[in-house]
Parts: C-alpha cells; sequence; structure tokens
C-alpha cells in the first residue's frame, strides 16, 4: 500500500538514487508552479545537472505518492506541480540539515 | 516516443503525455535512452506510484480510481488495471458461471468415480472450481489489454499448476 501523506516532515533521503533528483524538485518548485520540462531547465539552471525524463517522472511519482508535491490543473498536455505544505516542510527540513554539514564542513576545511 | 511502451499503462495514463511533451524538446542520445529504459525498470519494480491521479484526468477516471480505493484497499500494490462498475459485472458473471460449471463437472465426476484411488484424485480436484472464477476472468482484470498468448500462457500455466498440485494431493492420499 502507498504510505498515506503525515503531517510529519519526510526526508527525501529515503528516494535512494531518486533523493537529489527530488530535492532538485522541490527547489525548483519552491519558486512556483512549474511543468516537467519547465523543472528540468530550471534545475540546470540552478545545478547544472541535466535530468532525464525517466529521473524526473521517478522522482515527480514519488513525491507526488508521499504528498510532498501535488499536480494542478492546465489546459494542455503539460500539467503543471506545485510544493505543498508538507513539501516545504520536508525542504526545508532537508536545506537544513544540508546547512548544518556545510558549516561543519567548511569549518573543518578552514574555509567558514 | 516507443520507449514510453516499457512502462506500465497506468503510468503511461498518469505520466506518458507529459514525458512525451518533455521527449519533444530533448536530442535523442544513448543516455536519453538509457533513463528511459531504467525509469521503465523502476516504474515496474514500483507500481505503487502509478497510484495519484492525474489534475486532468477525465470524470470517469477519477470514478474508476475513487471506486477501486473504496473497495480494494491492496489495489494500488497489486497494479491491476481499473475497472468501472459497469466493467465488473461481466467478471462477475464469468467467474459465476466458471465456478458452477466446473463444481457440477467435479460433481458428476464424484458421482461416477466412487471407489478408490481414483476417488481421491476426483476429491483433490475440489480446489479447481475454487479458483476457476480467479483464472477465467484474468483476461478482464490483471492480463487486460496483454497479448492473447500472454493471456493463454498465463492463464494455462495456472490450471496447469493447480492441476499437478492436485494430482500430488490425489496421489499422497490414495497412499494414505
Amino acid at each position: 500500500m502507498p504510505k498515506s501523506p503525515s503531517s510529519e516532515p519526510m526526508d527525501v533521503q529515503e528516494f535512494g538514487r531518486f533523493s537529489e533528483p527530488a530535492l532538485l524538485i522541490l527547489l525548483s518548485l519552491a519558486e512556483g508552479p512549474k511543468h516537467g520540462y519547465a523543472m528540468t531547465e530550471d534545475i540546470a539552471a540552478i545545478a547544472d545537472v541535466q535530468l532525464g525524463p525517466g529521473t524526473l517522472y521517478g522522482a515527480i511519482a514519488r513525491l507526488e505518492s508521499r504528498g510532498l508535491i501535488a499536480g494542478l490543473k492546465s489546459a494542455d498536455r503539460r500539467n503543471p506541480y506545485r510544493l505543498t505544505a508538507l513539501g516545504e516542510k520536508a525542504l526545508r527540513a532537508r536545506l537544513a540539515a544540508l546547512q548544518a554539514v556545510t558549516r561543519v564542513g567548511q569549518r573543518r576545511l578552514g574555509t567558514a | 516516443m516507443w520507449l514510453l511502451n516499457l512502462y506500465p499503462r497506468t503510468w503511461r495514463d498518469r505520466y506518458g503525455a507529459e514525458m512525451a511533451e518533455l521527449l519533444r524538446e530533448r536530442r535523442w542520445s544513448p543516455g536519453l535512452v538509457a533513463d528511459l529504459v531504467a525509469g521503465a525498470v523502476d516504474a515496474r519494480l514500483h507500481p505503487q506510484l502509478q497510484c495519484p491521479t492525474a489534475p486532468n484526468e477525465s470524470p470517469e477516471a477519477k470514478e474508476r480510481a475513487t471506486m477501486m480505493t473504496r473497495t480494494s484497499p491492496w489495489y494500488c500494490s497489486r497494479n491491476t488495471p481499473r475497472l468501472t462498475a459497469r466493467e465488473q459485472w461481466p467478471v462477475i458473471a464469468l467467474s459465476l458461471a466458471g465456478v458452477l460449471v466446473l463444481t457440477a463437472a467435479w460433481m458428476w465426476a464424484a458421482a461416477i468415480w466412487r471407489e478408490p484411488p481414483v476417488r481421491d484424485y476426483v476429491m483433490a480436484f475440489t480446489q479447481i472450481p475454487c479458483f476457476a472464477g480467479i483464472v477465467l476472468t484474468m483476461p478482464l482484470r490483471s492480463l487486460r489489454g496483454r497479448p492473447r498468448s500472454t493471456q493463454a500462457i498465463v492463464m494455462g500455466g495456472t490450471f496447469v499448476l493447480l492441476a499437478a498440485w492436485s494430482l500430488l494431493v490425489g496421489f499422497i492420499s490414495s497412499k494414505i
């Protein structure tokens, strides 16, 4: 059975090889709703990563099944997606964790 | 675009049009093909990911999804095709007919062969009518849309396995 979305923010690290694409998608949607192509363009611009359609929609399906993103109605074939409140929580939690790791790394390298 | 056919039908119903649009914007490369193939394998390994309904889905498709969610909580994990209320009636009718016909055949056999060891084998075949409904309706449910050869192999294989199991049970019963 699919896991029902809970009120607890989940860690996208649970998505295995899709964890990085999932994080990038959440990051892209934090700016506003986007469809698949707009997401790949945005992600390429902010992270210099070109997500393939298989990887992109594998991550979208995981995020959607966990209630972290939601599809919006659209007139054409390209459905835009938006970040949900739960998705925003998950993104904040993941960014905070990454920030903590970055701080430790910079301190140890003497670059902080 | 033909590579999208590697994805399960429920996945294509949900994301196929969007992926096709995205592919129109992309230049084909070995990396893109590998990504699509890996995505198709992943989609087949994780059927539970194909449940969210598309925001643009037709009211009928949404009704199907709602009905299946209400009546079959394990629907997502089984990745079976969605059936409307109208499509379920032939399944029920065929299932009942199959069970009744095979039960009648079994009762007829039981009435004729009353002496051991044949009786033990007939008794072992009691299970066949019970499974008849499930196996006979496969082409209308889990095997819907599959090639006829696939349907024949899966259904025939299931019946052969059931028959083999019944023979084994009958053999053991006759020796006890």
